[in-house]
């Protein structure tokens, strides 16, 4: 797979930059790669949606479900 | 990407990567029921869980002796053996039939992790879990019912 | 869009390594060309089995895999990548990992990001579970460092995980040093395998 960069400025709110510096923190990762790994996660994720499947939440206790809407 | 592998760290672990097999990933779901749905037939269950029984005793292993063999927990040896409503998983089957010699697609079957489409293994199991009654010792006529009931599993289709 | 690195396999015929292409992006052609040549060994050698009287049950169970089905589910997926090596124009195994939502679960780096990898396999030819006289070794070691490649190049440190077939157990903990995390009830009853960025440095030393 080609991985040819491209470069391009982010302008985010106090609040996403602190959310994003706690995730990467957090995650043991730069602020690039957290953004990456969020990028993979919602294609995927809207991909599964656009097929008709649900996506849910389940407690420990697998006692309640919640779905969760993405778009 | 482009990557870099150093050709004398290949030479140097080459032969000890030799006969060693890397598949991994998943057994072939296409085969596998789903998880939520019907656990196979009964009877087949009850079948496997004899065969195992009758196998190990005829190799005059302890149950602990065949989990040991192949690598599963004591417990779950149990509960195949004895409980006829147990589905062990996959990975259990694949070590249990390479450990007793017995052939995995059918035992996958058997064990209610595939789907029976072979009725004629539905009506051998049917057979065999009839003519196996539990007994400690393995009697002439178990003998012969797991002799035969192995053959068939071996038969080519 | 592919690229294509530089690598050895052995040579089982020779034991000499024989130069051989790590390829980033296996297309959808690679692929249909890759199983319409694995499919008929992998027959061939199952009838051989079959006619000497080889119990069918005792096919490898990776046997069943559609290399096409996975690349048509996973293609502009930017999670996933596959990965193929050749030699000799032939493909000599395949592998798909994802790069996101498989956290991971060793205590010490429980949650953190990893390659995971979804399938691997090696080009039936190069089984000695399905030919006496396989034609190539190193294809496991080969995909397994560029998992961990890709796992520093991603900034996860080296961090990969995968569940193992049965018969792959000893070439994960044994020879790739993964930690072996028992049973998983979620993933086929399969043994769990992942490395720390410690043991993935120890893998490519």
């Amino acid at each position: 797979m080609a991985t040819d960069k491209k470069t391009m400025t982010l302008n985010l709110t106090a609040a996403e930059m602190a959310a994003l510096e706690k995730l990467s923190d957090q995650k043991d990762l730069s602020k690039t790669a957290v953004l990456r790994q969020a990028l993979r996660l919602y294609q995927l994720i809207d991909s599964r949606l656009a097929q008709g499947e649900l996506l849910y939440f389940e407690d420990k206790d697998k006692k309640n479900k919640s779905e969760l809407m993405v778009l | 990407m482009r990557f870099t592998f150093n050709k004398e760290w290949l030479q140097k672990n080459a032969d000890r990567d030799d006969n060693l097999e890397i598949a991994a990933g998943s057994f072939s779901l296409d085969q596998l029921p789903p998880a939520e749905g019907d656990p196979g037939d009964r009877t087949t269950v009850l079948a496997f869980g004899r065969l195992i029984n009758l196998c190990r005793r005829k190799r005059g292993w302890t149950i602990e002796g065949l989990a040991s063999s192949a690598r599963i927990d004591v417990s779950e040896a149990i509960r195949i053996e004895r409980d006829a409503s147990y589905v062990p998983g996959p990975r259990t089957v694949f070590q249990l039939s390479t450990a007793l010699g017995l052939p995995r697609e059918r035992m996958l079957q058997l064990s209610g992790n595939m789907i029976v489409r072979d009725r004629g293994l539905g009506e051998q199991a049917v057979r065999f879990a009839a003519r196996s009654a539990s007994v400690e010792k393995l009697s002439r006529q178990e003998h012969l019912a797991l002799e035969e009931f192995v053959k068939y599993l071996n038969e080519p289709r | 869009m592919s690229d294509r690195s530089r690598t050895y396999l052995k040579d089982l015929r020779t034991g000499q390594l024989a130069e051989a292409s790590l390829i980033d992006g296996v297309s959808r052609d690679e692929i249909e060309r890759s199983e319409s040549l694995w499919r008929p060994i992998l027959l061939e050698s199952l009838e051989i089995r079959q006619r000497s009287g080889i119990a069918k049950g005792s096919w490898p169970e990776h046997s069943h895999w559609d290399w096409r089905k996975k690349h048509a589910a996973t293609e502009g997926l930017i999670a996933y990548r596959m990965f193929g090596v050749e030699c000799e124009g032939d493909m000599q195994g395949l592998m798909l990992v994802s790069t996101a939502g498989h956290p991971c679960r060793i205590a010490e780096q429980r949650g953190k990001e990893q390659v995971y990898i979804d399938f691997v396999a090696s080009a039936p030819w190069n089984s000695r579970e399905l030919v006496d006289s396989p034609r190539y070794g190193l294809v496991g070691r080969v995909l397994i460092a560029t998992a961990v490649q890709l796992s520093l190049a991603e900034g996860f440190r080296g961090r990969v995980g995968l569940h193992s077939l049965p018969q792959s157990e000893t070439f994960y903990a044994t020879n790739c040093g993964m930690t072996d995390l028992g049973k998983d009830t979620k993933k086929e009853g399969l043994r769990y395998f992942e490395t720390t960025p410690a043991q993935a440095a120890a893998f490519l030393r």
